[in-house]
């Protein structure tokens, strides 16, 4: 990365770049090593600030990724001799990891299906965590805008599943159009009314890229 | 005499303690009305003024960095949200809808949300809702290059999430929000690097970078707001002390073959929906609870009905209100 790039980042995040900030933010968006950068710079930042949070780990996505993509995977788990209090962790794990397959596999489908196609498979999240994962079900209707493109498949984005202690869930599990369609409706409310502690729709941006 | 003295002199210090405790009492009561009055002023400012920034959000093991472009002039706000890590995933709004780009499921959503006049605003005023928070100040930070005011916000119970907002001086936009849970640690955060302001702001900026050529585009064709003829079929028979009904909808949602009732709630600080809609051919989905971020949902199946509660609540507060939604008067 050249110098005078390096330079306008650093300026671009302490906020006295002057001029336009846009090839800065392209490169951002083009250039993986630049991001990585920029991750350091806020980090070195955060901690001058001391205001790292407890727990900061930017690399835990992509660590679980790689791990899922080299862990063999278990459908049937074998019977494992665990200490007592270990049991419903593994059991937790195994859960997780039989998710993220569901996932992968709807991921992979959409990726295949076609426009034209009137119905790709979809799952539901209740299928995903029993494990039963690409049993075709009957999908709601979609209206397109372009009357040439018919109803193609059922939308899906990840929401993470808690469970019922309101502890983040171990893995996040395909939520249909119906639970994000009430999401984008309460996002529209929260735009208009209410203390916005965040922009609103931040966090249907932010929860799809998982 | 002697004995005189002494009750003179406890009168004495009686009378100064609760001199003393009144004057407490009124500073806290001057910080909370300033705490207010900053709030009142960031959510007109965030509304009413132009600028283009850059955050980072936080939550659990996400992380995010996301640029931000509001613009707002007589004809309304505009505003485009895009995502500058990963796939470029960007949510464009103006007066009457909502678009939401997904590059990588090379998918359009777009939700015509009709304007809406809401006939509530909010914050309201606070005096309502200092039964349910508590507000303070807490000094002075610097946030992107700039000096901030901190606010908080902390619950009273244990139904309410607590806030901890950090307030540009000048200018009094958000520059940095922690979620709070009651015993204060951070849930889910969003802190600027950079924020400029502008005199104005091109169009071009409030464009999409991808033009959604080759994508599939969908509509929430007639996703419009109807009032509600039968308007007392479903009520909540329980809400957190402070919750009330604001409004009361049917919507056509294009998941839905039949008008989906949705009632917004608030306390002044959240706002809680419940959507109760009639299960045809389609099968439950998603029951149970789930998270996005610092917003619970909670789902239940009841009668052939879904009900849905959805709010930036604790888990257990949508769950007790799903599950407290009747039929019947």
């Amino acid at each position: 990365m050249s110098e005078q790039k390096l330079e306008s980042l650093s300026a671009f995040i302490d906020g006295e770049l002057n001029g336009d900030p846009t090839p800065v933010i392209d490169g951002l968006m083009r250039d993986e090593e630049m991001r990585r950068k920029w991750m350091r710079y806020h980090l070195i930042a955060d901690a001058m600030h001391q205001s790292l949070p407890e727990c900061l780990d930017s690399r835990f996505g992509s660590r679980v990724a790689a791990a899922l993509r080299t862990e063999p995977t278990v459908l049937s788990p074998t019977r494992r001799r665990l200490p007592a209090y270990l049991k419903p962790a593994a059991g937790l794990a195994i859960a997780a990891s039989v998710a993220a397959m569901a996932v992968i596999t709807v991921q992979r489908l959409e990726y295949g299906a076609q426009p034209g196609m009137n119905a790709a498979p979809a799952i539901t999240a209740d299928a995903a965590s029993s494990g039963s994962a690409a049993v075709p079900e009957k999908v709601a209707e979609i209206h397109p805008i372009n009357p040439q493109i018919p109803a193609m498949r059922q939308y899906t984005f990840p929401v993470r599943r808690v469970s019922s202690n309101g502890a983040p869930g171990p893995a996040p599990t395909l939520v249909n159009s119906r639970l994000k369609n009430y999401l984008l409706n309460y996002n529209a409310y929260h735009a208009q009314a209410g203390m916005q502690g965040m922009p609103p729709y931040v966090r249907l941006v932010a929860h799809d890229n998982e | 005499m002697r004995h005189c003295q002494s009750s003179r002199s406890t009168r004495f210090l009686i009378l100064s303690a609760g001199l003393l405790i009144s004057v407490a009492v009124l500073a806290a009561d001057d910080d909370a009305m300033l705490a207010r009055n900053l709030i009142n002023k960031m959510t007109q400012a965030t509304r009413s003024m132009n600028y283009d920034g850059i955050f980072i959000y936080h939550y659990g093991p996400i992380m995010d960095t996301m640029r931000i472009i509001h613009k707002a002039d007589d004809s309304g706000e505009y505003e485009r949200l895009v995502s500058l890590t990963g796939s470029a995933r960007e949510v464009i709004r103006d007066n009457n809808s909502v678009t939401c780009i997904y590059p990588k499921d090379h998918a359009v959503m777009v939700d015509k949300t009709r304007s809406r006049k809401l006939v509530f605003q909010l914050p309201q005023p606070i005096e309502s809702v200092s039964g349910y928070y508590g507000f303070s100040t807490s000094g002075q930070d610097r946030v992107a290059g700039r000096k901030a005011r901190i606010v908080n916000i902390m619950p009273r119970d244990e139904y309410r999430y607590g806030y901890k907002l950090w307030i540009d001086e000048d200018t009094n936009l958000l520059l940095k929000s922690e979620l709070r849970s009651r015993d204060r640690k951070t849930l889910e955060q969003i802190i600027f690097t950079q924020i400029n302001l502008r005199d104005n702001i091109p169009d071009e900026l409030l464009k999409p970078s991808l033009t959604g050529k080759d994508y599939t585009w969908y509509e929430n064709a007639q996703n419009q707001q109807q009032p509600d003829e039968n308007s007392n079929r479903w009520r909540t028979a329980w809400m957190p002390v402070g919750f009330a009904m604001k409004e009361r909808q049917k919507q056509v949602m294009s998941t839905s073959t039949t008008p989906v009732e949705h009632l917004i709630y608030t306390d002044g600080i959240a706002l809680v929906s419940i959507f109760i809609e009639k299960l045809g051919q389609q099968n439950p989905e998603s029951i149970g609870p789930s998270s996005l971020g610092g917003v619970n949902t909670f789902s239940r199946l009841a009668n052939g009905y879904q009900i849905t509660a959805i709010g930036e609540v604790p888990q257990k507060t949508v769950q007790r209100m799903a599950n407290s939604v009747v039929a019947g008067n």
